[in-house]
C-alpha cells in the first residue's frame, strides 16, 4: 500500500525514464555521437519516406481540382498544339523547323545548365515551415554523394544549404531559417557580407556584417561568396528590393527578396563533391 | 465523463488527428505557399492536452515520447526535444484533470495556458543550452496564438467527439 503512493512507484518511474531518455537524445544529438548518428539517420529515412506514402492520398485530394483544371487547359492546349502542327507543317517545307527545334531545346535546358557538371536532381519529399525551423527533406543523401553544407539551386538560384544528412534523404535548411548563414557578395562592387534567415523582420532575411561605408541601393543583386570554401563563388540569391531610410537620410534597413520561392520547389539540384 | 473509456475508433481517430497535425505542414505547404497558420499556433499541443485532459485512451507517456520522436524527424530539431514537450503537457494535462472538483472550462483553459507556457520555456531553454538560435517574439506569438485558439478548438472537438460517440452507442 505504501509502494503505491509512494513517489518511486511504477508509473512515476516510467515517468522519469523516459524524461531522462529524452534529454539524453537531445544530449546524444547534440554532441554528434557517430552511433546515434547512424540510428538517427534510419529514423529520419524511415520516417521521411513513410511521411511521403502516408500523406499521398489526402495529397493527391487535395490537389484533384488542380488536375481537372489541368486536363481542361491541356484540352485547349491540345487544340492549339494542333493548329501549331499545321503551321509547323507549312514550316518544313519552308526548311525552318531545324531551327524552331533548337530554339525550343534550348529553353527546356536553361534550368540547372550552368551547374549541370556538378549537381545531381533530387525531389522534395517534404516541407516545413514552423516557428521551430524553415527546411525541406529531399530524397537524396550519403548514398548519393550529399554532404552537410552542400548548396541547394532550383533555377539557377540558391534557396539552402543541407543541414542533416541521412543514407537516403537530407534536410535543407532554407535561407530563411533563423540558424541560416550564407557569405555573400552584393552588388555591382561586390561588397562581403552575411545573409542571415531573420523571422521576425519583413522579408525574413538580414544583413550582418555589411561595412558601414558602403551603402546599397535597390536593385542590387546578391551572389554566394567562397569564402568559406563550402559555396561556389557567384550564384544567384536575390536582390534588395527596398532601402529603408530615416529622416537624415541614415539607413535603418534593407529588405531582401529572394529570385525563388523555396516553398514551390518539387524538384531541386545539389551540389556533390566529386572525389 | 471524462474517465470512463471512449470508443476505440474515437482513440484513434484521435491519434489519427495528432499525427495529422503533424505532417500538416508539410501538406499545407504543398498548396498554400504562402499561408503560414504553423508561424501563429501550434495545433500539435492543442490537441496533446485536449485528449490528455479528457483521457482518451490509447494517449499514454509513451505514445507521447513516440510522437516526440516523429516529430523531431519531420521538423528537423535535435531528437528528444518534442518529446520533452510532448509528455510535459501530457503529464500537467493528467495532473490537472485528476486535481480538478467540477468540469469548468476556464480552469481547463487557464490550465492549458500553464502546461503550453511551461513547454516553451523548455524548450527555450534547451535551445539555449544546445546552442540552437531562436527569435523569443515568435514563440511569444505562438504561445498567444495557441492559448487564444483554444476555446474554439475546443468546441469544435467536443461538438465532433460527442456526436462520434453518441453515433457509436446507437
Amino acid at each position: 500500500m505504501q509502494e503505491e503512493n509512494s513517489w518511486f512507484d511504477k508509473n512515476n518511474l516510467r515517468i522519469l525514464t523516459l524524461f531522462v531518455l529524452a534529454f539524453f537524445f537531445i544530449y546524444l544529438d547534440n554532441t554528434d555521437q557517430k552511433y546515434f548518428k547512424k540510428t538517427k539517420s534510419f529514423i529520419n529515412d524511415g520516417v521521411s519516406h513513410a511521411s511521403y506514402i502516408v500523406t499521398w492520398p489526402i495529397r493527391e485530394l487535395l490537389a484533384s481540382p488542380g488536375y481537372i483544371r489541368s486536363i481542361i487547359i491541356l484540352k485547349e492546349e491540345n487544340k492549339k498544339i494542333n493548329n501549331i502542327e499545321k503551321e509547323l507543317k507549312k514550316l518544313i517545307i519552308e526548311n525552318n523547323f531545324t531551327k524552331l527545334d533548337n530554339q525550343k531545346l534550348k529553353k527546356f535546358l536553361s534550368e540547372e545548365q550552368l551547374y549541370i557538371a556538378d549537381t545531381i536532381q533530387a525531389k522534395v519529399i517534404s516541407k516545413t515551415k514552423g516557428i521551430f525551423s524553415q527546411s525541406f527533406v529531399i530524397n537524396r543523401g550519403t548514398n548519393d554523394g550529399i554532404k552537410k553544407g552542400s548548396p541547394i539551386i532550383k533555377n539557377n538560384f540558391l534557396i539552402g544549404q543541407v543541414s542533416e544528412v541521412n543514407f537516403q534523404s537530407s534536410r535543407a535548411m532554407l535561407l530563411t531559417d533563423i540558424n541560416s548563414r550564407i557569405p555573400i557578395l552584393i552588388g555591382e562592387q561586390l561588397i562581403q557580407a552575411i545573409l542571415v534567415g531573420d523571422p521576425s523582420s519583413e522579408s525574413q532575411l538580414s544583413l550582418q556584417y555589411l561595412p558601414k561605408k558602403f551603402h546599397l541601393k535597390s536593385g542590387d543583386k546578391i551572389y554566394t561568396s567562397d569564402i568559406e570554401g563550402i559555396l561556389k563563388r557567384g550564384i544567384l540569391i536575390g536582390s534588395i528590393t527596398k532601402v529603408k531610410q530615416d529622416e537624415n537620410n541614415k539607413i535603418l534597413n534593407y529588405f531582401i527578396q529572394l529570385d525563388y520561392n523555396p516553398y514551390q520547389a518539387d524538384y531541386v539540384s545539389v551540389f556533390v563533391y566529386k572525389k | 465523463m471524462t474517465n470512463r473509456e471512449k470508443k476505440n475508433y474515437n482513440n484513434f481517430l484521435a491519434i489519427g488527428l495528432v499525427f495529422l497535425s503533424l505532417m500538416g505542414n508539410s501538406i499545407s505547404k504543398e498548396f498554400f505557399i504562402e499561408l503560414d497558420f504553423n508561424q501563429y499556433f501550434n495545433l500539435s499541443y492543442l490537441l496533446i492536452y485536449f485528449f490528455s485532459f479528457n483521457r482518451f485512451k490509447n494517449f499514454s507517456i509513451f505514445l507521447m515520447f513516440v510522437l516526440g520522436l516523429i516529430s523531431d524527424s519531420i521538423t528537423g530539431i535535435p531528437f528528444g526535444v518534442s518529446s520533452v514537450a510532448y509528455m510535459l503537457i501530457y503529464r500537467i494535462a493528467i495532473y490537472q484533470n485528476s486535481i480538478r472538483l467540477r468540469s469548468k472550462f476556464l480552469s481547463e483553459w487557464f490550465a492549458f495556458a500553464i502546461a503550453i507556457l511551461a513547454t516553451y520555456i523548455l524548450i527555450l531553454i534547451i535551445f539555449y543550452v544546445t546552442g540552437r538560435l531562436f527569435d523569443y517574439e515568435v514563440y511569444i506569438y505562438n504561445f498567444l496564438g495557441t492559448f487564444l485558439i483554444y476555446p474554439f478548438a475546443w468546441l469544435v472537438l467536443k461538438y465532433f467527439f460527442l456526436k462520434m460517440e453518441r453515433f457509436s452507442n446507437e
